[in-house]
């Protein structure tokens, strides 16, 4: 199945884009994606991804979407 | 010849005109507002809710003023080094808006007594400091504006005892860092907490409940996560 992956705050940094479709085996979970994009881009490893499909907030064990958004938690002020 | 009663009563009634048909200023004068933290986010909510004329402003924070603060912390300038931070923001938002009345309390957001107040509002820069002030707000039955920002990106939310906790959006406590921040996101994530603010108390627009709002100004977009 083919994933569009949008990318938020610094992981468009980490990453170089803002997008990009990814290939998945089908019935993927969204754990599969970010185990995806760790192996991908190194510097992501280190990261806690929350993400969102079809713009509702979900979690690792949750099924994908044709589009899912990455973003980290931040906390500044 | 006008008294000076006269001229504080065109003053008053000029101050608020370019806002009189979006809120009801009434509601904003009679509104007690929590500031929590008033470095980067809570500098600049606080300037924007005493412009509004929110009626009480209750500004808490621990910290004195440093020369790493000056890229963002609005209310700030090179003369205030070392001075307490709600001191001489106490001090800069009564010549904002001298009708505000600012109670300045000087601690950590759990271990000070704080006053009552209508909302709260996050300027803080970490998020066991925000789980406290969450707490804090629950147990008094009032909102909480949860506001974040780091590098380009922000987020914003309102959470009260009807909403989704901060626990649930923050699965994680992340290590403290040096965050980098720049004062212009700074402002827009500040902007948007102020406005739920000033919305939730004139009872006006459609509030961030059980929506997480993202800026990411790298990118040049927003998301809208529900929650």
């Amino acid at each position: 199945m083919k994933v569009k992956v949008h990318y938020f705050g610094r992981f468009v940094e980490i990453t170089g884009k803002t997008y990009e479709i990814i290939e998945l085996d089908d019935g993927a979970l969204v754990r599969d994606v970010v185990e995806y994009l760790k192996k991908k881009y190194p510097l992501l490893q280190k990261e806690h991804i929350e993400t969102s499909v079809n713009g509702k907030y979900v979690s690792e064990n949750d099924p994908l979407g044709s589009e899912i958004s990455v973003f980290p938690i931040i906390s500044g002020g | 010849m006008l008294t000076p009663y006269s001229n504080l009563m065109i003053s008053n009634t000029n101050r608020y005109a370019r806002q009189r048909d979006l809120v009801d200023q009434n509601l904003l004068k009679k509104s007690r507002v929590l500031i929590a933290g008033v470095g980067g986010l809570g500098g600049h909510i606080a300037q924007e809710l005493a412009m509004a004329g929110v009626g009480t402003l209750i500004l808490v924070d621990k910290d004195r003023v440093d020369e790493t603060n000056l890229n963002r912390q609005v209310l700030y300038t090179s003369d205030d080094i070392a001075k307490w931070k709600v001191d001489v923001a106490a001090e800069k938002l009564r010549k904002i808006n001298p009708e505000v009345q600012i109670v300045s309390v000087r601690g950590e957001i759990d271990s000070v007594t704080l006053p009552e107040f209508d909302i709260a509002v996050d300027g803080l820069d970490n998020i066991d400091s925000r789980f406290k002030l969450e707490k804090i707000c629950r147990d008094r039955d009032v909102p909480y504006i949860f506001g974040a920002v780091e590098g380009f990106m922000g987020m914003v939310s309102f959470l009260d005892n009807t909403t989704i906790s901060l626990e649930k959006i923050i699965k994680r406590r992340l290590q403290l860092t040096e965050v980098q921040v720049l004062s212009a996101t700074v402002a827009v994530v500040a902007g948007m907490e102020a406005l739920e603010a000033i919305k939730y108390i004139c009872k006006k627009g459609i509030l961030l409940k059980n929506r997480l709002m993202i800026y990411d100004g790298y990118s040049g977009k927003f998301m809208e996560v529900r929650l």
